[in-house]
C-alpha cells in the first residue's frame, strides 16, 4: 500500500504484542480522546468514517453501534468475534498476535460509544497461542489502568472476557457465537430479535470482527476524514488480505480497498511461482464465488466492485489455484468443510449440505454420472435463502460458482472414469 | 380497551387478528393450514423445518410464517408456485436420509411427512448415495421408543422437556445431518409427562412404549372424552377399534390409547402418563358379566330386568333407613338422579370416596396434577353433596353397621373391599360398581356398571368448569350407572320422561340453578364455567 498503513503499522516493531511498545508509538491515545468525548459523537464519527464490518457481510459498524437503545434495563455487552474459521481466512489472527492492544483500544472506544460495561472476546478453539498472547495483553492493561475500574481517571469501567471456542464454524455467525458464550449449544438463533435489541444473556449487544474494532482507534485518532481518504467512496479505508496458493509471497497484506486485483497479486504477493499459470481466483474466503483467471482481470478489492463481478469481499481470505488444480478434488473438500459444520437446525442445509457432499464423494470416487451434476447444481439452490443464518448459502455460493464455471472439467472427470484415491479426498 | 388488531390478506381473504399474532395462526383461523414440523402453539418458536414459508409481497425472500408476525397491509400467498416449489425441495431433503419405512413404522396414516409427502410432493427419490445411518431403536425412558433415522430433527421433544416439564432431559447431539436427539448417560426420561413426548413428535420418530404395534391407527375411532384421573379434567380423545367379528370370531370393542385433545384453559395440548394410562386397569379389571342376586349365599346370574325389580323393592322396602354411599367418580348426571333417589325415600347420603391412598393419592404439581384425584368432586358440592372429608365418617362405617345402626346400604361407584366383613353383616347391600370387587360377593344385588369411557356424562372441574365427555362404545354386560339409577327411579315411582344422558342433562339444568340455562348440545368443546369459585384442594 503507498500510503501510510493503518491496521498493520506497529506490527513490524519488535515486541508489537506489548504494551510498552504500544503506548510507545501513541498507544492508547485514542481511548483518552475518546473519553473526553460524548459517545454519540464517538459514534457518528465511525459512521461518518464508512467502516464496515470486516468479518463478511460488510454491515456499516457506526449503524449497528446506533441500533442499540441509550435507554436499556439489561446490561449492554460487546462481542468481538475472533472466531475466524472461514477456510482461507488468517487475518485476524495477525492481530490477535502482533497487536492485540489495538483491539483491546477499539473494544473499549466501541463500548464507551455504545453504553457497556463488559466485553466478551470469542477466540476460535484452535488459537492457543494467540489466546495466551491476548490474554497478556489484557492482563497488562487491567495492571495499567486501562481495563478495569476508573478508567483513565474517569468515571467509565470496563471489563473484558476472553472466550475460547470449542471448534465450531458456526460460532462464528454472530447469534451461534453470543449461544456459545452463554454455555448454549453453538446454533444460530432466529432473528428477530437481533443482538442488538436481545443479544448476550438477553441483554442488547453489538457483534464485531477483529479487524473492524482494531481499525477504530485511527479512526479516532485521525478522524473520520482521514479514513475516508482511504478506499473508494462506498468501501472506505483498508483491508487486510490473507493470501494463500502458489505465489512468491503468499501472508497477510494490508491494502486500500478499491485496489486492483492483479496489480495485488503481481506486486505485493510477487505473482504466481514460476512455471504455473493462474486458474481461478476465492477473493474473500471460501464460501464466496470463484472467479476464473478470466474474470479476476479487471477485478477490484472492494464491496462493490466484486459484487458487479458476481463474487464478495467477504473475509478477504483470498486462495490461488493454478492451473493443474483438481477442481472436483477440491470442491469436495470444501463440501466436506460445510456439511460437517451445518449446526444441524435447518432443514435445507443440514440435509442439503450432506447430501451434495456424498453426490460429490460419489464423483470423486469415479461412480458419477453427468446427471449428478444437475442434481446438485438442483439440490444447492434449494438451500439457499430458505434457513436462519447464512451457512447454506456459504455453501451454495461455492458448489454453484464451482460447478458452472468449471462445468467441462467435472464433466471431463466423470466421462474419463478417473478415480480419486482415498475416502479423505483432501 | 379493545385489543390492537392489524388487518392483512392472506390467499386474498382479509383477515384481522391481534396484533402479534404469526401468519401461520392468522392463516389457521379461517381455516387455511400452513404445513409445519417444528411449530407448536404451545412451545417455544424453533422456526428450523422450513417447511411453513409463505410469500410475502415485497419481501424479497420466503418467510417462515410461524416466526412472522402480522402486520397491517401484509399480502401473503401461502400456496402460490414459488411457495409449492420451497416446500416440496424442504421435502425431498425431509426424506434424503429417511428410511421410508412406513410399512412398519406406528405413526404411519398420521404422520406429517407422509401426508405432507402426498400433499405437496410426491416426487421420485433422486437420492443414489448411501444414506446416513443413526441408531433406529433406542428407549429413550418413559413412555418414549426413539428411532433417529425418522426423525425430522423439529426438536419439539427437546423443547417440551425443556420449556414445559423443565427436566431437559433430551437434547441434540452432532451436528449437520448427523443430529440426533439423545438422553445424558444413564439420565432417562423420567418425568410424569413422557407420553407428551410421542404426542409432539410430528413424524414417527418417537413412538410409544405402550401403544406401538398395537393397532394401525386407521382402524382406530376416536370419541372426545375427559380424564376421570383426577380434578383438572383434561380434555383427551379416547382411541379405541370398535367391535368386530372376524370368520365369526366376535371381537369386542376395546380402547387402545388416550391422547390429550386441545383445551388451552385446562390441559393446553398435555396429559400426564398416570392419566393417560389409567384405561388400562379399567379394561383389565372390567367385570364383564351381568347382574348377580344372593340367593342361600351364593350368587346368581340374573336377567337385568329381574335385578333391576330385585334392587328396587329392596330400596322401597328399607325406606327411610337406607343408608347411601356415592362416589365424586360420578357424572353430574349420575350424581343428580342419586340425589332423586334418595330425595324419594326421604333418606341421607351417608359417606363417600375418600381419596385414594399411596403415592398415587398425594401426586400432584404445578403443571396438570391435582391432589384430589376425582374428576367431579366440584360437580358433587354444585349438586348438593356435603364436603368432601368424609373419609372419617366412611371409617366410623364397619362399626356403625357392627352396632346395628347401618342395616340397609346403597352403594354406587365406591370400592368398599376394605370393610368387606363388615358389609356381610348388613341385611341389605345393593351395590352398583363397574368392577366385581370382593364387596360384590356380600352384596344382596350386584349391578354391573360402566368405565368412564363406556358412557356419556359431564364433570366439572377444579376450576368449575362443566365438562362434556361422550361414550366410545356400549359396555359388555354392564350398563351405564345413570341407567340403572334411571331404572330403579322409574320402579321407584319417580319417571323422568326421558331415557338418555340429554334427557338427564335437561332435567337437572332445570332444576340446579347454577346450571340453568345449559343445554347439553350447545356445551362448548372447550366447557363452560358454571361455578365461579375455585374449589380449594
Amino acid at each position: 500500500m503507498d500510503k501510510e498503513p493503518i491496521l498493520t503499522k506497529r506490527m513490524h516493531l519488535p515486541g508489537s504484542h506489548t504494551l510498552a511498545v504500544y503506548e510507545s508509538v501513541g498507544g492508547y491515545q485514542s481511548l483518552r480522546k475518546a473519553l473526553a468525548m460524548e459517545p454519540a459523537a464517538v459514534i457518528d464519527e465511525v459512521k461518518k468514517s464508512g467502516l464496515r464490518g470486516r468479518g463478511g457481510a460488510g454491515f456499516p459498524t457506526g449503524l449497528k453501534w446506533s441500533f442499540v437503545p441509550k435507554e436499556s434495563t439489561k446490561p449492554k455487552y460487546l462481542c468481538c468475534n475472533a472466531d475466524e474459521g472461514e477456510p482461507g481466512t488468517f487475518k485476524d489472527r495477525v492481530i490477535l498476535e502482533k497487536d492485540p492492544h489495538s483491539l483491546i483500544e477499539g473494544m473499549l472506544i466501541a463500548s464507551w460509544a455504545v453504553g457497556i460495561r463488559h466485553g466478551y472476546i470469542y477466540v476460535r478453539g484452535e488459537f492457543l497461542d494467540q489466546i495466551k498472547i491476548l490474554q497478556g495483553a489484557i492482563d497488562e492493561a487491567y495492571a495499567k489502568g486501562y481495563l478495569g475500574k476508573g478508567i483513565l481517571g474517569t468515571a467509565f469501567d470496563c471489563d473484558l472476557t476472553v472466550h475460547r471456542g470449542a471448534g465450531a464454524y458456526v460460532c462464528g455467525e454472530e447469534t451461534a457465537l453470543i449461544n456459545s458464550i452463554e454455555g448454549k449449544r453453538g446454533q444460530p438463533r432466529l432473528k428477530p430479535p437481533f443482538p442488538a435489541v436481545v443479544g448476550l444473556f438477553g441483554g442488547p449487544t453489538v457483534v464485531n470482527n477483529v479487524e473492524t474494532l482494531a481499525a477504530v482507534p485511527w479512526i479516532l485518532e485521525r478522524g473520520a476524514a482521514a479514513y475516508v481518504a482511504y478506499g473508494t467512496e462506498k468501501s472506505t479505508g483498508s483491508k487486510l488480505f490473507s493470501v494463500s496458493g502458489p505465489v512468491k509471497n503468499p501472508g497477510v497484506y494490508e491494502i486500500e480497498l478499491g485496489y486492483p486485483l492483479m496489480d495485488f497479486l503481481n506486486n505485493e504477493c510477487g505473482g504466481l511461482r514460476d512455471g504455473t499459470i493462474l486458474k481461478a481466483i476465492i477473493v474473500g474466503g471460501s464460501s464466496v464465488p470463484i472467479l476464473t483467471a478470466a474474470e479476476c482481470e479487471g477485478a477490484r478489492l472492494d464491496y462493490e466492485s466484486l459484487q458487479q463481478k458476481g463474487t464478495m469481499l467477504g473475509s478477504g481470505g483470498m486462495i490461488v489455484f493454478p492451473e493443474g488444480a483438481n477442481m472436483v478434488r477440491l470442491l469436495t473438500r470444501l463440501a466436506k468443510f460445510y456439511a460437517h459444520e451445518s449446526c444441524g437446525q435447518c432443514t435445507p442445509c443440514r440435509e442439503g449440505s450432506g447430501f451434495i457432499l456424498r453426490m460429490l464423494e460419489q464423483i470423486y470416487q469415479g461412480h458419477g454420472k453427468l446427471d449428478d451434476l444437475d442434481n446438485i447444481l438442483r439440490v444447492a439452490n434449494n438451500m439457499t435463502g430458505n434457513t436462519i443464518c447464512p451457512l447454506a448459502d456459504a455453501m451454495q455460493m461455492p458448489v454453484v460458482s464451482w460447478i458452472t464455471k468449471f462445468r467441462k472439467e467435472f464433466e471431463q472427470y466423470i466421462i474419463s472414469g478417473q478415480r480419486g484415491t482415498g475416502a479423505r479426498h483432501g | 380497551m379493545a385489543e390492537a388488531t392489524e388487518k392483512l390478506i392472506i390467499d386474498g381473504i382479509e383477515v384481522e387478528v391481534p396484533a402479534g399474532t404469526s401468519i401461520l395462526e392468522a392463516a389457521r383461523s379461517i381455516g387455511i393450514d400452513i404445513p409445519h414440523f417444528c411449530y407448536h402453539p404451545h412451545l417455544s418458536l424453533a422456526g428450523n423445518c422450513r417447511m411453513c414459508l409463505v410469500d410475502i409481497e415485497k419481501m424479497p425472500k420466503l418467510q417462515i410464517s410461524c416466526g412472522t408476525p402480522v402486520k397491517s397491509g401484509m399480502v401473503v400467498h401461502t400456496n402460490n408456485e414459488r411457495v409449492r416449489a420451497a416446500r416440496k425441495a424442504v421435502l425431498e431433503l425431509q426424506l434424503v436420509n429417511h428410511p421410508i419405512d412406513c410399512p412398519i413404522c406406528d405413526q404411519a396414516g398420521e404422520c406429517k411427512l407422509q401426508d405432507y409427502y402426498m400433499e405437496y410432493s410426491l416426487q421420485a427419490s433422486r437420492m443414489e448415495v448411501p444414506k446416513v445411518v443413526k441408531p433406529a431403536l433406542v428407549y429413550l425412558g418413559g413412555d418414549v421408543v426413539h428411532n433417529g433415522e425418522r426423525c425430522v430433527t423439529c426438536l419439539r421433544c427437546v423443547r417440551f422437556l425443556t420449556d414445559v416439564t423443565r427436566t431437559g432431559e433430551l437434547c441434540a447431539v452432532n451436528r449437520g445431518d448427523h443430529t440426533e436427539i439423545d438422553i445424558l448417560e444413564g439420565r432417562p426420561i423420567s418425568n410424569l409427562y413422557s407420553g407428551n413426548v410421542v404426542d409432539v413428535c410430528p413424524v414417527g420418530a418417537m413412538t410409544s412404549k405402550d401403544f406401538r404395534f398395537k393397532k394401525r391407527v386407521w382402524y382406530l375411532t376416536t370419541t372426545e372424552s375427559v380424564c376421570p384421573g383426577c380434578e383438572r379434567g383434561c380434555n383427551t380423545s379416547v382411541e379405541f377399534e370398535q367391535g368386530r367379528s372376524y370368520s365369526y370370531e366376535p371381537r369386542p370393542a376395546k380402547v387402545f390409547r388416550v391422547k390429550p385433545r386441545r383445551n388451552d384453559e385446562v390441559n393446553k395440548t398435555w396429559l400426564c402418563d398416570p392419566g393417560r394410562f389409567l384405561f388400562h386397569g379399567y379394561q383389565a379389571e372390567r367385570y364383564l358379566g351381568g347382574p348377580l342376586l344372593s340367593s342361600g349365599g351364593t350368587a346368581q346370574p340374573s336377567p337385568w330386568n329381574e335385578a333391576l325389580d330385585a334392587a328396587a323393592d329392596l330400596l322401597r322396602k328399607a325406606g327411610r333407613d337406607l343408608r347411601v354411599i356415592a362416589s365424586p367418580d360420578l357424572s353430574c348426571e349420575e350424581l343428580y338422579l342419586l340425589r332423586l333417589l334418595t330425595e324419594r325415600l326421604g333418606t341421607t347420603v351417608f359417606g363417600w370416596h375418600p381419596a385414594p391412598a399411596g403415592e398415587w393419592g398425594v401426586l400432584q404439581d404445578d403443571l396438570l396434577l391435582r391432589r384430589d384425584k376425582h374428576p367431579n368432586s366440584a360437580g358433587a358440592e354444585l349438586l348438593g353433596y356435603a364436603k368432601r372429608d368424609e373419609g372419617a365418617a366412611l371409617a366410623a362405617l364397619p362399626a356403625e353397621i357392627a352396632a346395628g345402626r347401618i342395616r340397609h346400604l346403597l352403594v354406587v361407584g365406591h370400592d368398599l373391599d376394605a370393610h368387606v366383613t363388615a358389609l356381610g353383616k348388613l341385611e341389605t347391600l345393593v351395590l352398583v360398581h363397574w368392577n366385581r370387587t370382593a364387596m360384590a360377593g356380600a352384596a344382596t344385588v350386584f349391578l354391573p356398571g360402566a368405565a368412564w369411557y363406556e358412557k356419556a356424562g359431564t364433570f366439572v372441574n377444579f376450576q368449575g368448569r362443566l365438562q362434556r365427555f361422550e361414550a366410545c362404545f356400549a359396555p359388555t354386560g354392564g350398563k351405564p350407572e345413570w341407567f340403572i339409577l334411571l331404572e330403579l327411579l322409574v320402579r321407584l315411582g319417580h319417571d323422568l320422561g326421558c331415557s338418555e344422558v340429554p334427557g338427564i342433562f335437561a332435567a337437572m339444568a332445570k332444576a340446579v340453578p347454577a346450571l340453568a340455562g345449559t343445554r347439553w348440545p350447545d356445551l362448548p368443546k372447550t366447557g363452560v364455567i358454571v361455578s365461579a369459585a375455585e374449589v380449594a384442594s
